[in-house]
């Protein structure tokens, strides 16, 4: 049997240490036995296992709130060293200007690559967009069209970290307070990047689109086809059993997220074929690997759609 | 054990690991070592047996809590503390006092607690994506490079100078 002695303890070890002190009584030292301790621990962890989501979700997102000004710090300057090149100060001067000019054109093309990106989205939001407005055009079924864009209203967010063991989780800053709710969609340079799943008064965690639960129902505009995209885990995604109509899917084709609840009318970009596989079962359907149009390890922001109807 | 800066410390860990660790980055971003890892392995072995299981078990949740593997929590605080606690136990058997020694340890304690969070993970939900290499072998690989070389600055800073004495054999005590 080993006496026991917990003199005070922090943030961290609080809970367990509070745990530990229910066995002190009125100040006598209650004797455990490590094996207890052991046990009454592991209980613990179960009992955490198994308890819900949401209950366990808040834990972490007040975590992330607390300490929302070093994880954001960090994160930034974690995202500023990716770019940055080691200094060399016993260089030779010319060398050195060389590397700074290397560096400042590495920025510059860093800067153009996703402005680049951002363009492109863009113009392929549009292109979906025109597409849908000549269809309905086309059917005569509506006299006029009203932007969807405009009756949703959007919260920028700031990303506070990235989780999750495939980094297919976001933490953003803002909660409930700014009207994030659960479902809500999440754009990211002007494409769909994944879903709001669970949210506290003042932070949010986005489940990405390459997460293997999240599933996304989406269109391939250019071969009329449909189906729903689920996340792999390994920065990529899924779409099963599609049928193509015998048309090959082809690389780089875009993949536009559809109506669903809490969705605009009009579809979003939010994926890019990568390759295509036939169903050995059935080889009229195909299984499609897609990627996100977007370079989530670099943002820094997010957009979260706020519908106005809600 | 002082409690205060085990917690402190902890924290410090914790809130390391998922910003400026990613900017120790090898072969790609997804490589990185583990903070909690080395210091579940330190404290394993450092520690009273007691003071042990509570170190694993805490390093565990704040594992849980900061770097979440899962959507829920549970996998880490069950595989840290009880890894931990047998780490423990093992060294009253086998001295882990030189370096390479210590970053074996940390390489198996990474291997066997990445596996054993998984499994875990499979008895609540359709298990997130497991990529053997990186989370088997890679990452605990390097914590087990840089490991040995915090355990002296954490010895420091936590003072415990010294390893935990093994224990004494009965011809031992005899002497």
């Amino acid at each position: 049997m080993v006496s026991v002695c917990l003199p005070g303890a922090g943030a961290s070890s609080g809970l367990f240490a509070a745990f530990h002190e229910s066995s002190v009584m009125k100040n006598k030292w209650v004797k455990t036995s490590k094996r207890m301790m052991f046990l009454y621990f592991t209980l613990g962890g179960l009992i955490f296992l198994f308890s819900p989501a949401r209950l366990t979700g808040k834990l972490q997102l007040a975590y992330a709130r607390v300490f929302s000004w070093p994880l954001a710090t960090g994160r930034q300057l974690a995202l500023a060293s990716r770019t940055a090149l080691p200094t060399e100060a016993s260089r030779p001067s010319d060398y050195a200007r060389a590397i700074d000019a290397h560096r400042q054109l590495q920025d510059r093309l860093a800067s153009l690559e996703a402005q680049h990106r951002k363009l492109q989205n863009h113009l392929a939001n549009r292109e979906a967009q025109l597409q849908e407005a000549q269809r309905k055009i086309d059917e005569l079924a509506r006299l006029r069209t009203v932007p969807e864009w405009g009756r949703m209203s959007f919260q920028p967010a700031g990303i506070i970290s990235v989780s999750g063991q495939s980094q297919s989780e976001l933490i953003v800053d803002r909660g409930q307070e700014d009207g994030v709710a659960v479902g809500q969609y999440v754009l990211g340079d002007l494409s769909v990047i994944g879903v709001v799943s669970d949210v506290s008064p003042q932070t949010a965690r986005i489940k990405l689109i390459t997460d293997p639960t999240s599933r996304i129902p989406v269109r391939l505009a250019e071969l009329d086809a449909g189906g729903v995209m689920q996340g792999t885990g390994t920065g990529t995604a899924e779409i099963a059993n599609v049928d193509t109509k015998r048309k090959a899917p082809r690389a780089g084709e875009r993949v536009y997220a559809v109506k669903t609840p809490g969705f605009p009318g009009v579809p979003i970009v939010v994926a890019e074929v990568v390759d295509s596989r036939r169903d050995p079962d059935n080889p009229m359907l195909w299984t499609i690997r897609v990627r996100p149009v977007c370079e989530i390890a670099s943002l820094t922001d997010v957009a979260i759609i706020i519908s106005d109807r809600q | 054990m002082r409690w205060l800066r085990f917690a402190v410390l902890v924290l410090v860990a914790a809130i390391l690991q998922t910003t400026f660790v990613d900017m120790i980055w090898i072969l790609n971003t997804d490589i990185k070592p583990d903070l909690l890892l080395v210091l579940l392995v330190f404290f394993a072995v450092r520690c009273e047996p007691t003071d042990a299981v509570i170190a694993s078990f805490a390093i565990g949740f704040a594992a849980d809590v900061a770097n979440p593997a899962t959507g829920f929590m549970g996998p880490r605080i069950i595989s840290f503390g009880v890894f931990g606690t047998l780490l423990n136990d093992l060294h009253n058997v086998i001295s882990i006092r030189r370096l390479p020694h210590q970053a074996a340890a940390i390489f198996v304690m990474g291997t066997v607690t990445a596996i054993a969070s998984h499994l875990l993970a499979y008895l609540r939900a359709e298990p997130a994506a497991f990529n053997i290499a990186r989370q088997c072998f890679w990452q605990p690989a390097l914590s087990a490079i840089i490991g040995p070389f915090l355990f002296l600055p954490l010895a420091w800073l936590m003072h415990m100078d010294r390893l935990r004495h093994r224990r004494q054999t009965p011809l031992a005590r005899m002497r």
